[in-house]
């Protein structure tokens, strides 16, 4: 519900930039410049989008623990639950983040992050790498990993392209670092180390953290009107 | 960036307008982006078709050519795409693609094409392996 809130957020903002945009100023009347109020906006605006980033990277990776930790421990129904919360076509993680995109970046750039973003190298490739590791299969989990590495690279060639304020390099490393948390977090949980996963899970959500900086500060340079 | 304030009505009753109809389109629902939904593009000359694989998505999605024309795609995008008949399963938490054998790329890198003759009319839908969740396309023969 609060990531729905925070999309439709997202697209008032733009709907409000637009307003403001689309009421000029009138020749038969008197203006009046609010540089200050304006300054504001912008800024809560920028925090705003920082902050539902955020809080959308950080759900990710805690619904993907969670559907993690059902399917290592045979909980088939909260594997499911959770990986609809995490993945499902609409009302979840994953349609909440197309929603936040296509609103900053449009429709195209929106379709193209929904197909970049459910690709088989990301999502299904954990649930691959968890079962894999499951069934103690080295070269079903090593092959997840190398899908997921080039997953990273592609995400970041994409991202970079439609923004040029996301350097490939940046984008991808983090990605990496995405997965790489994500997967000490899943060894844990297969070793049956609670604390460590606990641990790891706290490192994956700090780096989600770190790269919605990154992302939301880029979105801001390049649409500053919008935010 | 400087915000103008004005006094009239006019304008205002025309921004609350504008507002209001951007404020509905904000609230509505997401978009479908189902392959098939588009109106289907028609080559000119009937032998030839030609398909675009660009920022995820296969433009058109829908084609229509005659019986015997060929259809290349050309994959344009970074990383990899693939040109896999069948159709693809909407489930809970992800898809499962179902290939149906008539025809697969593999995997085509940046400006790697990939060409397959269409000799019988019939709807023809397909979808890139990499991508099933959303890069899906049909093409339309007609007899």
């Amino acid at each position: 519900m609060a990531n729905k809130n925070f999309a439709r957020l997202l697209a008032m903002l733009l709907t409000l930039a637009l307003f403001g945009a689309a009421c000029g100023s009138s020749d038969e009347e008197p203006e009046e410049e609010v540089t200050e109020q304006t300054a504001a906006s912008s800024a809560t605006g920028a925090a705003t989008l920082r902050a539902g980033l955020t809080e959308l990277l950080q759900e990710h990776v805690y619904l993907a623990a969670l559907a993690t930790g059902a399917a290592l421990r045979g909980d088939n129904a909260g594997f499911t639950a959770h990986a609809a919360a995490l993945n499902g076509r609409a009302n979840s993680n994953s349609s909440d983040l197309v929603d936040a995109v296509r609103s900053a970046y449009g429709d195209e750039v929106g379709t193209a992050f929904d197909g970049l973003w459910r690709s088989e190298g990301h999502i299904p490739a954990v649930v691959a790498y968890t079962q894999a590791v499951a069934k103690g299969d080295k070269t079903g989990a090593d092959k997840a990993v190398a899908d997921l590495l080039a997953y990273a690279e592609t995400f970041g060639t994409t991202m970079n392209s439609v923004n040029e304020n996301l350097p490939e390099a940046a984008v991808t490393d983090g990605v990496k670092m995405h997965i790489t948390t994500l997967k000490d977090v899943i060894d844990a949980q297969k070793a049956g180390d609670p604390a460590k996963a606990a641990s790891a899970l706290r490192e994956a959500a700090h780096h989600m953290g770190e790269f919605a900086a990154t992302l939301a500060e880029a979105t801001v340079k390049k649409f500053p009107a919008k935010f | 960036m400087t915000i103008n304030r004005q006094q009239s009505a006019r304008p205002a009753i025309f921004c609350i307008l504008f507002a209001l109809f951007g404020l509905l389109i904000s609230c509505g629902g997401s978009t479908e982006q189902a392959a098939g939904k588009a109106t289907p593009s028609k080559e000119a000359s009937g032998s030839r078709g030609a398909v675009t694989m660009k920022l995820i998505q296969f433009k058109p999605a829908t084609l229509e050519v005659a019986a015997g024309a060929e259809v290349a795609w050309t994959q344009t995008d970074a990383g990899f795409h693939t040109v896999t008949s069948g159709t693809v399963e909407q489930g809970t938490g992800g898809v499962t693609p179902r290939p149906d054998g008539r025809f697969d790329s593999s995997r085509l890198a940046t400006d790697q094409t990939f060409s397959f003759t269409f000799d019988e009319p019939g709807a023809y839908p397909y979808y890139c392996s990499i991508h099933p969740a959303t890069m899906r396309g049909e093409v339309r023969v007609r007899g």
